[in-house]
């Protein structure tokens, strides 16, 4: 084996060394992306439709008799039987108060949006101007971004206060 | 031993390697797609379930009565003297959905609903017997069929029966 020889081949060995490196750091990137949005997404649910003790905005809404004040960024509502829960953000946290208790229920929200609607006498829907008509509630929740990189999601959906008067 | 042995061994070596690496790297970009497809598919059903809330706050038929109440004689299916197919704002009853469709979502009060254009959601509404299948005349039942697709994957369906009350 030459001098020559043996350079050659451990420039080769690098090479590919190389290039399996860039590979395994692909893999490793991929799987901490998906456990990061996996995590967002799980949060984001939670918010939503609720997890064990937590009650979710939608499962909430359902549950209600009244949407106290027709506020878009803040979610309160009066039960029959229970203490009223308020749902709001600060600091990119979804938050939830219920007998004075704040309960962290969601990370990286970047926006709540809400929007109340009713019946009106001929049985048409239309956007609520008064709270104590408000039978039914739309929710929008962004999801920012914890890290460089990372995507943003928005999820959307309804609820009907079922106790409604 | 014969001169350039290594050298052979290793440019195989590296050139299998380099074959497999470029096999291997689209793996990663289908992981990635396959993840927002999940998330797209999950964020479908939540937007069929919204609109089945929307479709809910609505009487069972333009025959029902306010407060509601049972009734004997029920209507054709879809919309009706007076309301606009393309204006979810005019129906007043279930069965007026039927036969809607929306590319972009759309709010209660039919203003899109921003992030969502990709989505259409379609409904379909028939008479049917207690056990989801269709009948044919008019019943106590309808069946509500909503289902949301985005891009080219499967759309998420629920469906529901209401009764005549």
């Amino acid at each position: 084996m030459t001098l020559v020889e043996l350079v050659i081949g451990i420039s080769l060995a690098a090479s590919a060394a190389a290039v399996c490196a860039s590979m395994m750091k692909a893999g490793f990137q991929t799987y901490l992306y998906a456990l990061r949005q996996n995590s967002i997404l799980a949060e984001g649910k939670s918010a939503l439709f609720g997890s064990g003790s937590l009650l979710g905005i939608e499962a909430g809404a359902r549950q209600s008799a009244y949407f106290v004040a027709l506020s878009s960024g803040d979610l309160n509502l009066q039960f029959a039987a229970k203490p009223s829960v308020d749902y709001s953000v600060a600091s990119q946290t979804l938050i939830q108060t219920a007998s004075g208790l704040s309960t962290r229920q969601a990370q990286a929200v970047t926006a709540l949006r809400l929007n109340y609607y009713n019946m009106d006498d001929n049985g048409l829907i239309m956007e609520s101007t008064s709270a104590a008509r408000a039978s039914y509630m739309t929710v929008m929740v962004v999801f920012g971004k914890l890290n460089t990189g990372d995507r943003s999601y928005m999820m959307y959906s309804g609820a009907q206060s079922r106790n409604h008067p | 031993m014969s001169r350039g042995f290594i050298l052979v061994e290793m440019s195989v070596t590296y050139l299998v390697l380099s074959i497999a690496v470029v096999a291997l790297v689209p793996a990663f970009i289908i992981t990635i797609r396959g993840s927002k497809a999940t998330e797209q598919i999950a964020e479908a059903g939540r937007l069929s379930a919204q609109l089945l809330e929307e479709i809910r706050l609505r009487k069972w038929d333009q025959a029902t009565p306010g407060p509601s109440a049972y009734i004997t004689a029920a209507s054709a299916l879809g919309v009706d003297a007076g309301e606009s197919a393309a204006d979810k704002r005019t129906f007043n009853d279930i069965d007026d959905f039927n036969g809607w469709k929306e590319t972009g979502v759309l709010d209660p009060v039919m203003r899109p609903v921003a992030g969502f254009s990709a989505y259409t959601r379609s409904v379909t509404v028939s008479y049917t017997y207690s056990n989801f299948n269709v009948n044919t005349s008019t019943s106590d039942f309808k069946l509500v069929t909503v289902c949301t697709r985005v891009q080219k994957l499967k759309p998420s369906c629920l469906q529901l029966i209401l009764a005549n009350r």
